[in-house]
């Protein structure tokens, strides 16, 4: 058996008596929890070996920027949490999330498909049912345990109705700051409670923070034109270097940083209250990192983190004022952005930053899938991050794409094409030569050749995808 | 034609919580407390309801779960009894029990403590075990932990109080502007977090329901938390905490909040 790996399920607890197996529990709950969840899989995906290999712990954060960990060079926040974890993995820089609004990126971090496909479009949609989430996958696959604590959104936010997944506890509706802390200790009882002769497991932690950033734009709404707390004068961020914004930008860009708070109230918010909410929204951070450092000195302490994947990543991230934007949905690095570190003790390499590979939330399930030794569902749009992980030669993608329903984003390792529907302003950005997105290129005339070649990318890959059923035309568009 | 607009059913905060905002929204609706004989000092038992606000005046915001505090004064400091109840989406409980020895300096520093997480209620059946405790204890800067037998050591900076603690301590602090006490948080007896700066901000004049009052402010900051607001009236009782998109509410008629008891 090679290091790392789980022993196979066995029927007895510790001491040799016989008792109700966790798996006989599981299945138990099952039939209780998700009967009416769990759908019927794809056809011709029928019975297979099962597999077994190492745990996977999949981490995940909500609306979580990218520059956001103390290890990787945030100077705003402290995050022994993921420091931690960095140290014991991989960090991808380049890492984008397929649509930047919580449940379409979900989808795909679960199915390794695009939120076309999926048919998750727009929030509080489910995942189409002729594709396989990787709870479904595993259980169908494999022997492992899949276990689902906190946020899941697809389409219900806080529910126990996660096909594939029996669920310990969705949290605390609405309210990361509590909820959180719910799914931390659930993880953590698990891990604590779990014998070494048990199964392996698929346990999916998807916390709810630094989503209250919502709810604090919502009440602080109103720059009351000073400092709420004088005494953080010396605290607070400076501006991104990015603030000032292209007048020119598309429309729709425009309307949306009007209907967000800053500008939503008597005139913009000052410099004073961007910073302060720029300060929160850090705090925001080392919440969420908190209940991330519990859970991960809960696997080392039950001795699961040597035989344990960990993949960490968010849905989507946050404006925090670069461009005058706040929240999400809109091709921003900081919005579109999200980290990703992908740690396994000895097999994964340590403390390594990765800055030049392109990487997607659609990568999560064909890695998974790849450590545990079971293929991918079919039509997945991601790949195994694998060779990056240990560090072998490959040939990698030369772009990503993301989608909004109004919208599309190619990410070249130069370029940013980014096309909104009906708008005759298209975006180019030269990330080399201009990394906080300043200056659109699109309408220059010595960009048409690399302007065009990227509109020919979205083509093809709009091409190879294949829509979900029924899916409103309109967030169709760009398809020919 | 001209179509009308669709007036939005839910319209923002706009203002962080206070006594005053909280009442404009609904979630302080009866007299404040009446006045009491209190002595931060002596035994006491408190009990809160814990309410969030999503952000939206009209709708979201509700009762998540109680909080009682029991404390006890000890030759050698003081004792408290936690029980915090969080009500998870669905009919799930979410009860977190604790007992902690403190002293009784300024902020309550931490000296030992027992901890239990447990969940209840809906969806329960077929669940494998998945509840959790554990014990702790801090001597000078060595925090120490125990769970499933094992023993986990680690160093930390002096002093540590607790989330819960302080609401203890804040009610024994004068009711005067000093340079602010600077000490680290262990948050649910279990998440360090540090370089915490707690201070008196003065009277402020509020509306709690039907009432104007004039009670006193502590503000807290620190790394991963919201800014920390510590509501007192004259005798020092703690009526209300507001902190980001959360609130206790001191209850005087507890165990109301459906499910939380």
């Amino acid at each position: 058996m090679p290091p790392g790996t789980n022993p196979p399920a066995r029927g007895r607890s510790g001491a040799g008596r016989p008792t109700l197996s966790r798996r006989r529990l599981l299945q138990a709950g099952v039939g209780a929890v998700a009967a009416s969840a769990v759908r019927a899989l794809p056809a011709g995906a029928g019975p297979s070996p099962k597999k077994s290999g190492p745990n996977v712990l999949l981490v995940m954060t909500d609306q979580q920027h990218i520059a956001t960990i103390a290890a990787r060079g945030c100077r705003h926040a402290k995050t022994p949490g993921l420091d931690g974890l960095c140290r014991r993995g991989v960090t991808f820089m380049e890492s984008h999330s397929t649509y930047p609004l919580c449940s379409p990126a979900r989808s795909s971090l679960w199915t390794s498909r695009m939120p076309s496909e999926t048919g998750v479009y727009r929030n509080g949609r489910p995942i189409h049912d002729s594709i396989p989430n990787i709870g479904q996958w595993f259980r169908q696959h494999t022997d492992y345990e899949t276990v689902y604590v906190g946020k899941w959104h697809l389409p219900s936010s806080f529910t126990h109705a996660v096909p594939g997944f029996t669920v310990l506890t969705p949290g605390v509706d609405g309210q990361g700051n509590l909820g959180d802390t719910s799914t931390s200790l659930a993880c953590e009882g698990y891990l604590r409670r779990r014998s070494k002769k048990d199964r392996p497991f698929l346990m999916v932690a998807s916390f709810f923070q630094p989503h209250d950033i919502c709810q604090w734009l919502r009440l602080n709404q109103t720059d009351p034109g000073r400092l709420r707390y004088g005494e953080l004068a010396d605290d607070l961020p400076p501006l991104p270097a990015n603030f000032e914004y292209d007048r020119n930008e598309p429309a729709r860009l425009r309307t949306q940083r009007d209907r967000n708070e800053p500008g939503s109230t008597k005139g913009n918010w000052s410099p004073l209250h961007w910073r302060y909410y720029r300060w929160a929204y850090y705090r925001h951070i080392e919440m969420v990192d908190a209940e991330i450092g519990r859970l991960l000195n809960a696997l080392e302490q039950t001795g699961h983190a040597a035989g344990t994947l960990v993949v960490f990543t968010s849905d989507h991230g946050e404006g925090l004022g670069h461009h005058q934007m706040v929240r999400k949905s809109s091709f921003y690095d900081a919005a579109e952005k999200v980290p990703m570190i992908v740690a396994y003790p000895g097999h994964v390499r340590a403390d390594v930053v990765d800055a030049d590979h392109l990487v997607s939330g659609l990568d999560v399930v064909p890695t998974v899938c790849d450590y545990v030794g079971i293929e991918p569902p079919a039509h997945v749009r991601g790949r195994s991050l694998r060779p990056l992980l240990e560090g072998r030669d490959t040939a990698w993608r030369t772009y990503v794409a993301a989608e909004l329903s109004d919208a599309r984003m190619i990410r070249t390792r130069r370029y940013k094409y980014v096309v909104y529907r009906g708008d005759p302003v298209e975006q180019l950005f030269d990330r080399q030569a201009d990394p906080g997105e300043t200056r659109n290129l699109a309408g220059q005339a010595t960009m048409a050749t690399v302007l065009a070649e990227h509109r020919a990318m979205l083509r093809q890959w709009e091409r190879g995808l294949r829509p979900a059923p029924g899916l409103p035309k309109d967030t169709q568009w760009p398809r020919t | 034609m001209v179509v009308a607009k669709k007036k939005s059913d839910k319209s923002p905060v706009k203002h962080p919580l206070d006594p005053t905002v909280m009442t404009e929204i609904g979630a302080l609706k009866a007299h404040p407390p009446p006045a009491a004989r209190f002595d931060p000092a002596a035994d006491w038992t408190a009990h809160f309801r814990i309410w969030t606000c999503y952000g939206h005046r009209e709708r979201g915001n509700r009762n998540t779960g109680t909080l009682r505090i029991d404390r006890k004064v000890r030759p050698d400091g003081q004792r408290m009894t936690v029980q915090q109840t969080l009500l998870n989406s669905q009919g799930k409980r979410h009860t977190i029990r604790a007992t902690v020895r403190s002293t009784t300096d300024a902020v309550a520093s931490l000296t030992e403590w027992t901890l239990t997480s447990a969940f209840s209620g809906a969806h329960m059946d077929g669940l494998p075990p998945f509840d959790a405790e554990a014990a702790g204890r801090i001597s000078g800067t060595t925090w120490e932990t125990t769970a499933d037998g094992a023993r986990h050591r680690q160093e930390v900076p002096s002093p540590v109080t607790a989330d819960w603690c302080l609401f203890e301590a804040v009610q024994r602090l004068p009711l005067e502007r000093k340079p602010p006490l600077r000490f680290h948080v262990l948050e649910g007896l279990s998440v360090l977090k540090k370089d915490h700066r707690l201070w008196y901000g003065g009277k402020r004049n509020v509306t709690w329901g039907p009432e104007k009052r004039s009670l006193h402010q502590f503000t807290q900051v620190g790394r991963g938390v919201y800014p920390y607001e510590y509501w007192l009236d004259d005798a020092h009782r703690l009526l209300l905490v507001t902190t980001g998109p959360r609130a206790y509410i001191l209850d005087p008629q507890p165990a109301k909040v459906a499910g939380a008891s």
